[in-house]
Parts: structure tokens; sequence; C-alpha cells
């Protein structure tokens, strides 16, 4: 399988690696100031794991190109992270972020993982675990958001609800990809917009309990 | 700051099998999950054959040591 064939796959795992990159690296620049000194310590532990993942990611995604993934250097991301997470500038929206990227990321990965096809030669059983303890991280700081006093429950939810126009975008091209369904690589019908939004809005319904 | 209510959590571990378990740390979190993931990510300094965290109000005091200090306040 040549490159042109694998586009659609480079694609997306380029899309993933890159923004695990980008949260790396907001992790440690935003997570560093955290508002607890447990979530500041976890943050920075949480960086160095998704970076490691972007790095896995990036060499598989240079594999299916063709070149020789080991020996890549990797100075920057290659400009298909999520704006929004690009920009993430405060707690408020690195937790958005990294709550949003990591259902999606996590609903694509599974669905891969599920897929029937065995050649690809994905890396992504092994960060399951830790992409897991991620997502269980930013869930539960999403609640304490959506419960937290003054502006801080609608600035959360007006975040969360910009990178997730995103993250739908995405996720549409993903399911709706006619090399990856005709390939095995994700089942058809596969709904994961549907999947993601349901996710997201047991959060919002849910995690947000009225004030006494 | 939040006002979600914050559990004072003790952390025990083990280093290797036969060691004593020992209470290596204490933070706070807002649930039980929260607490395992700070657990992970913070004391990851050595590879623990056990790990543990209990919230510090499940401890059931037998004995607790008489105060050094009157209480502000106190008559």
């Amino acid at each position: 399988m040549t490159e042109q064939n694998y586009s659609s796959l480079i694609n997306l795992a380029e899309t993933i690696a890159d923004n695990k990159y980008i949260l790396g690296d907001r992790l440690v620049e935003i997570g560093v100031s955290g508002p607890t000194l447990e979530a500041t310590l976890s943050a920075i532990a949480m960086a160095q794991q998704e970076l490691g993942h972007s790095r896995l990611i990036y060499r598989w995604a240079n594999d299916l190109k063709g070149a020789n993934g080991s020996r890549v250097e990797i100075k920057d991301q290659t400009g298909k992270a999520f704006a929004r997470n690009v920009e993430i500038s405060n707690w408020i929206e690195l937790i958005a972020g990294l709550y949003a990227v990591n259902v999606a990321v996590d609903l694509v990965m599974r669905a891969i993982i599920e897929g029937r096809n065995t050649e690809i030669n994905h890396p992504f059983s092994k960060m399951l675990k830790e992409q897991n303890d991620h997502l269980v991280y930013s869930k539960v700081w999403c609640k304490q958001l959506l419960n937290d006093q003054g502006s801080i429950p609608t600035r959360f939810k007006i975040s969360l609800e910009k990178v997730m126009i995103e993250v739908v975008d995405w996720l549409k091209t993903v399911e709706s990809d006619s090399f990856l369904i005709s390939e095995n690589i994700i089942n058809q019908n596969e709904n994961l917009v549907a999947k993601c939004k349901e996710v997201v809005n047991e959060l919002l319904n849910v995690g947000a309990v009225s004030n006494a | 700051m939040t006002e979600t209510k914050q559990i004072d959590y003790l952390l025990f571990t083990r280093i290797k099998r036969g060691d004593d378990l020992i209470q290596v740390g204490s933070f706070k979190a807002t649930c039980d999950d929260l607490a395992k993931i700070y657990a992970e990510h913070i004391y990851d300094e050595e590879d623990w054959v056990e790990m543990y965290v209990v919230p510090k109000e499940s401890l059931i005091c037998l004995r607790s040591p008489e105060p050094l200090f009157k209480k502000e306040g106190v008559n």
C-alpha cells in the first residue's frame, strides 16, 4: 500500500498525534500553575504521557508513509491540531480541551482496535490505559468546574462547546471516510459523532448539580 | 476556588514483597477515582508492588494524643 492509499489513515494519525503533542505542551505550560498542588503535579506527569503517545503515533504515521519512523525527528505539530487547543491559555480551556480530545480520540482508537484490519499495526492498544486515566482526570475536573462559583461554570461550558465544534467536524470525516470503511479499519455505522455527543451531554446534564 | 468538597486521602505502599506497608503521603481529592489518578501520577518514584489510597475519615481511632496547646478561644 502506498502513502496515497493510506492518506486518510495518515491524516487521522497525525490529527491525533498533533492534538496530543499540543495538549502535552499545554499541560506543562498551563498545568504548572494549576488550582491545586495535586492537579498540577498530575498534569505534569500526564504531559509526559501525552507527548509519549504523540511520538509513538508520529512514528506509526511515518511508517505508513514508507519512511523510517524511528529516525524522524519531531520538531512541531503538522498543523492538524484543533485551533482551540493551540490557543489554550488558562485552566478552564485546558480541562475542556483535554476532556473533549480524550473522549473523541478514545472513541476513534477503540473503533480502530475493533476494526478487522490486522495489517496496519497501530500502536493504540498500548496507550488506552493511560488515556483512560487522562479521561477520568479531565472528567472529574469538568464536574468541579461545572459546580464552581461565579462565572466559571458558564466559561467552562463555552470553552467546551467551542472545542467540540472542531471535535465533531473531525469525527464526521473519520466515520464517513470511505477508505477507512472499505479497508475495515473502522466498521461502517460506527456513529462516532453520536457517541461523543452522548458522552459530553451526559457530563453537562449530570455533572452540573444545582447549587443548594 | 471551587466549593466542591475536598476529601483527605492517605496513601499506603509496599516497595517489594515482604516489605512493610507504609504511609508515604497524603493529599486531597474530590472522589475516589481522582484520588487513584493522583496517587498513580504523583507518587511514581518507585515501582510499588502494592499501592492503596484510603479516605482519612475511614480510619477508626482507638487512641489519639492529648493536645499540647490550648485551642484559641477556648476558656
